[in-house]
C-alpha cells in the first residue's frame, strides 16, 4: 500500500479500478519482467565486483533483472557492469545525521517501497541482511540543542 | 524569549511598507527595545521577490532578531504591517504570545472608485486566530482612516491617532542650497507601476513637460509600462530603473519633486513624497495630498504645474523658504525619533534603561530547519555542483540534505552531507510514466520523514513525480533553480514553473546571446549572478597546484576537458588537440575525466606528456594550467572565464544540450577566449592551438577575463533560502484545503 497514491485517490475521489494504490510497480507497462534484489549492505567494496560477476552469471535468466541494493556511495562498480542499483545510506551516515529524521521508520518505509517498486521474486543477501540493517537504524530523530546563531 | 515588540510583515514588499518598517525597527533598536521580525509570505506578491535589503541588513546587523515560527515568544506588543498579509489564516501554529497587537493599515480599505481592497472583517478574524487578542487598527493616514467603515468588525478597535510613516533624517541629507538649475530638473521616484502615474498622457506632459530647453525630467522607477501608457516618451525624460539604494542622492540632484498618480489609485500616504520633503525639495502635488503634507508641499492642478515652477524659479527666496518648510515639516511630524514616544503614549511601553545589555540578552539560537536539495542526473555534475555551492553558503541552523539522481552523489556524502540517491528512468530502463509514480512516492516518503522547510530543485526537466510530491505539502517552500541558455526543445518545461513557489535563474555572462525560452520570462524569476562552487580566489595557488599535480618545472600545461562525449562525439577533437599540443616542445596535457563518465573503456595516454586524471573540482587546480581546451558547459565556462584561464572552447552542439555555442561566441567576440567548432574548424586545430599557446594572446585573454565584474550568485540563493525557511505562509487559504 503506497501512501501518496492513496492520498491522491482520496483527494480526487477516483475509482482506483486496476490502478490500485499499491500498484507502483516500475515495470508495469512493460512486458512481464521478473526481478531479483541482491542486497550488498555492509559488504567490503573490494568484494562487490565478484558478487556482481557471480550473481550475473548464476542468477540472471532471460527474464530476470538483478537489482543491487548497496550502502556504498561509490556507484562506479555497478555502472561499470551496467547493472541496476538502489542505495540506502549506511549506518555510519545514519548516525552522523541521526537528528535529521526517524531513520528506522524511514528506512522501513523505503524498503517497503522498494519491494513494491521492483516486486522481486527473490531477495538475496550478501553481507548484512536487510532485517539486521533496518533493526540497527536509529529509531527516532532527536533534535539536539539548537544550532548556534550566526555571529 | 521575551520581546518588547514583535514585528510581523511580508518582508518582500519592495516599496514604502518595508521602508517604513525598517525605520521603525531601527528606531526601536536605537531606543534599546528588544525586537524580533517574523516574516510572512502573503498573497500579494507572486513572483520570487527577495527580502527587502534594508530589512535583511537590520537582521544581519543585529538590530532585530529573525524569528522562527516555532520560537516561543512573549511579546509586549505585536505590530503587524499591512493588512494583505492577514488575508488568510496562518497556515501553521506559531509560538507567539502577546497581550496587544496592532494591525498597521498601510492601504485604504476601498480605493477612490469605491472598489474594496481587502476584507477587514476577515483580516481581523485571521489576526485574532493568530494572536488571540483584540486587534488595534492603526491607520497610516487620514485617507486610510476615512475609508474605514463606521462599525468596525468585532474584536477590533481603532487607535486614537494615525500611525504615520517615520523617516530617519540622517539618511536623507538636505539638498545643497542654491537656485534651480537651467534647464530645471524635475523628478520623481516610485516603484514601477502604472497606477503610480497620471492616467492621461496629456496630464503627464503638463507636469513633466517635453520642452528640453527648459526642463530635464528624471524618473527613478520607470520601465516599459510608460510607453504602454503614453506612447513614445519625450527625449528629455531620463528613465532610471527602480532601485533600493542611492535614492537620497537621486533626490539631491533635483530642483523640483512633482508627483501625480492614476485617478484610480488611492495613495494611502506617499512615502516617496516624504523622502523628497526630507531632502528639502520643493514638492508639487495634487490637492488631495494637502491634509497629509500641509504647507510642506505646494498643490496644483496639472495644468498649473509649469506656472508654479516658473514662480519659484524667479523668486529665489520663496524657493529657499519652501525648501526649509519641507524639511521642518518632516522633522516635526515624521522623524524616527518620535517612535519611542508613540509607543509610550499609546501603549505605555517605555525605553529600557540599558539598551545594549538588553538587546544582547535576547540573542537566541534558531531551531534547525532542513533544506532538501533535489536534482536530476544530467550528463555531468553541474546540477549537483551548483547545489553544493549553495549548501556550503547556508547559515548554521539550516541543514542541507541531498536527494539526487546524479551518479556523483558520493561527492555530497564525502563532503559530509546527508545524501540520498534516486533512480532515473533511463538508468533502470523504465517507462517514464511508471517511474514518475515511483519517484513521487520516494520523494513524498523523504519529505514526510525529513519535514524540510525548503525544497530546492535543480534541473532543466521537471518530472511529474516531483510535481505530485510537492502538491501534497503546500507549506513546503519550493524553488526551481534552472540555468539559462535553453534550446527550443526545452520549452515545454517552462509551464512547470507553476508547480513551484519560486524560480531562480543563475546568471550567464553571455546572456546577450541567450535567445532561449527562459529569456522570455525573466520578469517572473529571481535572476542571480553566475554561480560557482569554488570562487577563483579560493583555488590552490599555482605552486601548490603544480606541486599537487606533479608538474615538472618549465612545462606548459594544457587542461583538456571535453565532457563524456556520450551525446556528441569529441574523439576527433581530443585526438586533434592532443597531437597539436604534444607536437610542441615542453607541453603537457592534463586530460581531465569526469568521475561519472559513461565510457568505462580503458584508454591509455598517448605518451609521457599526456596524463589522464580524475579531478573534482578541477577548478581548484586551474592555476596550474597555462591554457585549457574545454566544452563550455555552464560551470566550466564560468569557471574558466572568471578564473582567467586562457581557453579554447569547443562547444558540445548536441540538441540535448544548452546553447554552448552561444557562450563560446560571446567569449570569442569579447576576446575572453577562443572558439573552435568540431564540424567547422577541426582541420585547423594546429592554428587554434598555436594561437592559444601564444604568450601575448594568453596574456590578453587573461587580462580581459580578470576585468569581468562578478559576485557569486550562490550567496544570493543561500540568502533567499534562509529568508524563506522561516516564513509563515498566508499565501494560500488553509480553510479551503482538504
Amino acid at each position: 500500500m503506497r501512501k501518496l497514491k492513496e492520498l491522491f485517490l482520496r483527494k480526487d475521489k477516483q475509482d482506483p479500478g486496476d490502478e490500485g494504490p499499491g500498484n507502483i510497480y516500475v515495470y508495469k507497462s512493460k512486458e512481464e519482467i521478473s526481478t531479483i534484489i541482491v542486497t550488498t549492505l555492509g559488504v567490503d567494496p573490494d568484494l562487490l565486483e565478484e558478487i556482481i560477476v557471480t550473481t550475473k552469471r548464476k542468477l540472471s535468466g532471460k527474464s530476470d533483472r538483478l537489482i543491487y541494493l548497496t550502502d556504498n556511495s561509490d556507484f562506479t562498480i555497478f555502472r561499470r557492469h551496467g547493472v541496476i542499483f538502489e542505495y540506502l545510506p549506511p549506518l555510519v551516515e545514519q548516525r552522523l545525521h541521526a537528528a535529521d529524521m526517524p531513520w528506522q521508520a524511514y528506512l522501513r518505509e523505503h524498503w517497503g517501497l522498494l519491494l513494491a517498486k521492483w516486486r522481486p521474486r527473490r531477495v538475496l543477501a550478501y553481507g548484512t541482511t536487510i532485517d539486521s540493517f533496518l533493526a540497527a537504524a536509529p529509531t527516532a530523530s532527536v533534535r539536539n540543542a539548537p544550532d548556534m546563531p550566526r555571529s | 524569549m521575551r520581546l518588547d515588540i514583535l514585528f510581523v510583515a511580508d518582508v518582500r514588499f519592495e516599496g514604502g511598507t518595508s521602508t517604513a518598517l525598517a525605520v521603525e525597527i531601527r528606531a526601536a533598536a536605537r531606543a534599546g527595545f528588544k525586537t524580533g521580525l517574523l516574516a510572512v509570505k502573503g498573497p500579494l506578491l507572486r513572483n520570487p521577490y527577495p527580502m527587502h535589503p534594508d530589512l535583511r541588513a537590520l537582521i544581519d546587523g543585529g538590530a532585530t532578531e529573525r524569528i522562527d515560527p516555532d520560537t516561543k515568544v512573549d511579546a509586549d506588543l505585536v505590530l503587524v504591517h499591512h493588512p494583505a498579509i492577514m488575508s488568510n489564516r496562518f497556515t501553521r501554529r506559531t509560538g507567539i504570545r502577546t497581550e496587544r497587537m496592532v494591525m498597521v493599515l498601510h492601504h485604504p480599505m476601498v480605493d477612490r472608485r469605491g472598489k474594496l481592497q481587502y476584507d477587514l472583517a476577515r483580516i481581523v478574524s485571521n489576526c485574532r486566530w493568530a494572536f488571540g487578542v483584540k486587534v488595534w487598527l492603526a491607520t497610516v493616514s487620514a485617507v486610510v482612516r476615512d475609508a474605514l467603515p463606521r462599525h468596525l468588525p468585532a474584536g477590533a478597535e481603532l487607535l486614537p491617532e494615525n500611525w504615520t510613516n517615520l523617516i530617519d533624517l540622517d539618511d536623507w541629507p538636505r539638498r545643497p542650497d542654491g537656485p534651480p538649475h537651467n534647464p530645471v530638473i524635475i523628478g520623481r521616484h516610485a516603484r514601477p507601476d502604472k497606477l503610480k502615474w497620471p492616467s492621461r498622457p496629456a496630464d503627464a506632459l503638463r507636469i513633466y513637460p517635453a520642452d528640453a530647453a527648459r526642463y530635464s525630467i528624471r524618473i527613478l522607477g520607470g520601465g516599459p509600462f510608460l510607453r504602454e501608457l503614453y506612447g513614445p516618451l519625450p527625449a528629455n525624460w531620463e528613465i532610471l530603473p527602480f532601485a533600493w539604494t542611492g535614492i537620497a542622492g537621486f533626490l539631491q540632484g533635483l530642483d523640483f519633486y512633482v508627483y501625480y498618480h492614476s485617478d484610480s489609485w488611492s495613495e494611502a500616504f506617499g512615502r516617496t513624497i516624504l523622502e523628497a520633503l526630507a531632502v528639502g525639495l520643493v514638492t508639487i502635488l495634487p490637492a488631495h495630498f494637502q491634509p497629509l503634507f500641509g504647507d510642506a508641499a505646494v498643490y496644483a492642478a496639472p495644468r498649473d504645474v509649469e506656472g508654479v515652477i516658473g514662480k519659484f524659479i524667479t523668486d529665489a527666496d520663496a524657493y529657499a523658504r519652501q525648501s526649509a518648510l519641507a524639511r521642518e515639516f518632516v522633522a516635526r511630524h515624521h522623524s524616527a525619533e518620535l517612535f519611542p514616544q508613540r509607543l509610550e503614549r499609546l501603549f505605555n511601553i517605555s525605553k529600557p534603561r540599558d539598551a545594549a545589555a538588553v538587546r544582547a540578552s535576547t540573542i537566541q539560537p534558531l531551531p534547525i530547519r532542513q533544506v532538501l536539495f533535489a536534482s536530476s542526473n544530467g550528463i555531468g555534475m553541474g546540477h549537483l555542483a551548483q547545489q553544493l555551492a549553495v549548501a556550503q553558503r547556508l547559515p548554521r541552523g539550516l541543514k542541507p540534505v541531498f536527494a539526487t539522481m546524479s551518479y556523483a552523489m558520493k561527492i555530497a556524502a564525502e563532503e559530509g552531507y546527508h545524501a540520498h540517491f534516486l533512480t532515473h528512468h533511463r538508468g533502470i530502463d523504465a517507462a517514464p510514466e511508471d517511474w514518475n509514480d515511483v519517484l513521487a512516492e520516494e520523494l513524498f516518503d523523504l519529505i514526510s520523514h525529513l519535514r524540510p522547510a525548503v525544497f530546492a530543485y535543480d534541473a532543466t526537466a521537471v518530472f511529474d513525480g516531483v510535481v505530485a510530491a510537492l502538491a501534497m505539502d503546500p507549506n513546503l517552500f519550493s524553488i526551481w533553480v534552472r540555468r539559462p541558455m535553453w534550446r527550443e526543445s526545452h520549452r515545454p518545461f517552462l509551464e512547470m514553473a507553476d508547480a513551484f513557489d519560486a524560480v531562480i535563474e543563475p546568471g550567464e555572462l553571455a546572456d546577450e546571446f541567450d535567445h532561449g525560452p527562459t529569456s522570455e520570462v525573466r520578469d517572473k524569476v529571481l535572476l542571480v549572478p553566475p554561480v560557482l562552487l569554488l570562487e577563483p580566489n579560493q583555488r590552490l595557488d599555482r605552486a601548490a597546484a603544480r606541486n599537487f599535480l606533479e608538474i615538472p618545472d618549465g612545462m606548459t600545461v594544457v587542461a583538456l576537458q571535453l565532457g563524456s562525449g556520450s551525446n556528441f562525439d569529441m574523439r576527433g577533437v581530443r585526438n586533434g588537440v592532443l597531437k597539436a599540443v604534444l607536437d610542441r616542445p615542453d607541453t603537457l596535457v592534463l586530460d581531465i575525466r569526469s568521475p561519472i563518465r559513461a565510457d568505462f573503456e580503458s584508454d591509455e595516454p598517448v605518451g609521457p606528456r599526456h596524463r589522464i586524471v580524475e579531478l573534482f573540482p578541477s577548478f581548484n587546480y586551474s592555476r596550474a594550467f597555462d591554457a585549457a581546451v574545454v566544452a563550455p558547459g555552464y560551470n566550466t565556462f564560468h569557471e574558466n572565464i572568471l578564473g582567467a584561464v586562457p581557453t579554447l572552447f569547443v562547444p558540445n552542439e548536441s540538441d540535448e544540450m544548452d546553447l554552448q555555442l552561444n557562450r563560446a561566441r560571446w567569449a570569442e567576440l569579447g576576446g575572453f577566449g577562443l572558439l573552435m567548432r568540431r564540424d567547422h574548424d577541426l582541420p585547423h586545430v594546429d592554428r587554434f592551438i598555436e594561437q592559444l599557446l601564444d604568450p601575448t594572446e594568453r596574456e590578453g585573454m587573461a587580462a580581459r577575463c580578470e576585468a569581468v565584474p562578478w559576485t557569486n550568485g550562490a550567496d544570493v540563493i543561500a540568502n533567499y533560502i534562509e529568508d524563506h525557511a522561516r516564513m509563515v505562509r498566508t499565501d494560500w487559504d488553509i480553510t479551503k484545503d482538504s
